[in-house]
């Protein structure tokens, strides 16, 4: 289990660098440490991801779209290290300076699974799927809510 | 029945039954070569409006008659319609409801899906030592009720619930005389993913015994799979 939620946590976090050529150019050659710090979170080095991202939005000049991008891995980090309430903090920034990103909104809804408010969760990874609809990790994450908000319930009869 | 009446028939079982063991009763010769499925079987069907237990018997003409447990009780036959074997599954027409069965070949008993104007259901059928062209086996064969032992329930597959999926299977089986399940087979399902829990419970279910070592009774288990919210 442990290892199914990092999995998917890791890849809600995707950055742009990863899906979006654009923008993955843009990391890599204009802004070198958001692209390592993305690289490192990707990775699973959680600590050296958080450091690069954040010293990468301090010294490297971005649009606001890749700015929401970077809070958005930043986001993913903390709440692949179990941190949910400062990853929430992340995430709120990133949507409020780009409502398009679904990430943001898919790793918003794993910190809130984290914290078990399941009822924001399930808002935000709806909201992530109407932008994405065919983004794995989303269906990964709204299974990880499911599993915890659906009663299952099975009937028997005898036919004879 | 008079009772000199039940002794024949029981003396014309215990001859057939013996002859069953030499020469290979048409039902225990399930899967051997052509014969299959010509002989008398032992059946259960199922469907919206309830269940109903008969005999029927499948010549090698290409005739089925059915007996109910009124028919049964009087030993006598009911003309049904025609079956057929195709490439890969039996079928049979019901001409007397107007109802097109159909059964997989490569099981070791008879069953699957029927057919009718507006309704549908599953049949299946557990193999008897009785020969064509005999009486209809005893009415008891039909008219004993099988009370469940254990009825073990089957977990939700947790792949389902992840993704919200709700469904049904159903699953026949036969049910030897000590009570054990043996031969499980789904029926129907609505996804596969329901599959293998429903034949881990039933597999892990039993009935009372119900006191006839020979002959083995068809019964069948439905399973609904529903999720609800939570608080």
């Amino acid at each position: 289990m442990r290892r199914f939620l990092l999995v998917a946590s890791l890849a809600a976090f995707l950055p742009e660098a990863s899906a979006q050529p654009d923008s993955r150019s843009v990391f890599g050659e204009r802004t070198p440490l958001l692209a390592a710090g993305a690289d490192a979170i990707q990775a699973g080095r959680y600590d050296d991801g958080i450091r690069l991202t954040i010293e990468g939005l301090e010294k490297e000049t971005v649009s606001s779209r890749l700015k929401a991008a970077a809070l958005a891995n930043l986001c993913a980090a903390h709440a692949a290290k179990g941190e949910a309430d400062v990853a929430i903090g992340f995430c709120d920034e990133s949507v409020e300076l780009d409502p398009s990103n679904w990430r943001a909104y898919s790793n918003r809804s794993y910190a809130y699974w984290q914290k078990g408010l399941y009822a924001e969760a399930t808002a935000d990874i709806d909201a992530a799927a109407r932008l994405a609809p065919d983004a794995p990790q989303i269906a990964a994450i709204r299974g990880l809510i499911n599993e915890k908000t659906l009663l299952p319930r099975v009937t028997m009869e005898n036919r004879q | 029945m008079s009772p000199g009446a039940a002794c024949r028939r029981r003396v014309r079982f215990a001859a057939v039954a013996a002859l069953a063991a030499v020469a290979g009763a048409p039902a225990s010769m399930a899967h051997e070569a052509d014969a299959w499925p010509i002989g008398v079987w032992s059946c259960l069907l199922y469907g919206m409006t309830g269940d109903l237990r008969f005999y029927l018997e499948l010549a090698g003409h290409g005739g089925a008659r059915i007996a109910r447990p009124t028919e049964a009780e009087e030993g006598e036959w009911r003309p049904f319609g025609v079956w057929r074997r195709t490439r890969d599954r039996i079928e049979l027409d019901d001409q007397l409801n107007g109802r097109f069965f159909a059964a997989s070949l490569g099981r070791a008993d008879l069953g699957g899906t029927w057919l009718g104007a507006g309704e549908r259901g599953g049949w299946w059928c557990a193999a008897t030592a009785h020969a064509v062209d005999d009486e209809p086996p005893p009415v008891a064969g039909l008219i004993h009720v099988l009370v469940p032992a254990v009825m073990a329930s089957p977990r939700y597959p947790l792949a389902a619930i992840r993704e919200a999926k709700e469904g049904r299977a159903v699953s026949c089986f036969v049910v030897t005389g000590d009570g054990a399940i043996v031969r499980p087979e789904i029926v129907e399902t609505t996804d596969d993913v329901f599959r293998g829990p429903t034949l881990e419970a039933v597999t892990a279910s039993r009935y009372r015994s119900w006191g006839d070592e020979d002959e083995a009774l068809p019964a069948c288990r439905s399973f609904t799979f529903e999720l609800s919210a939570g608080d």
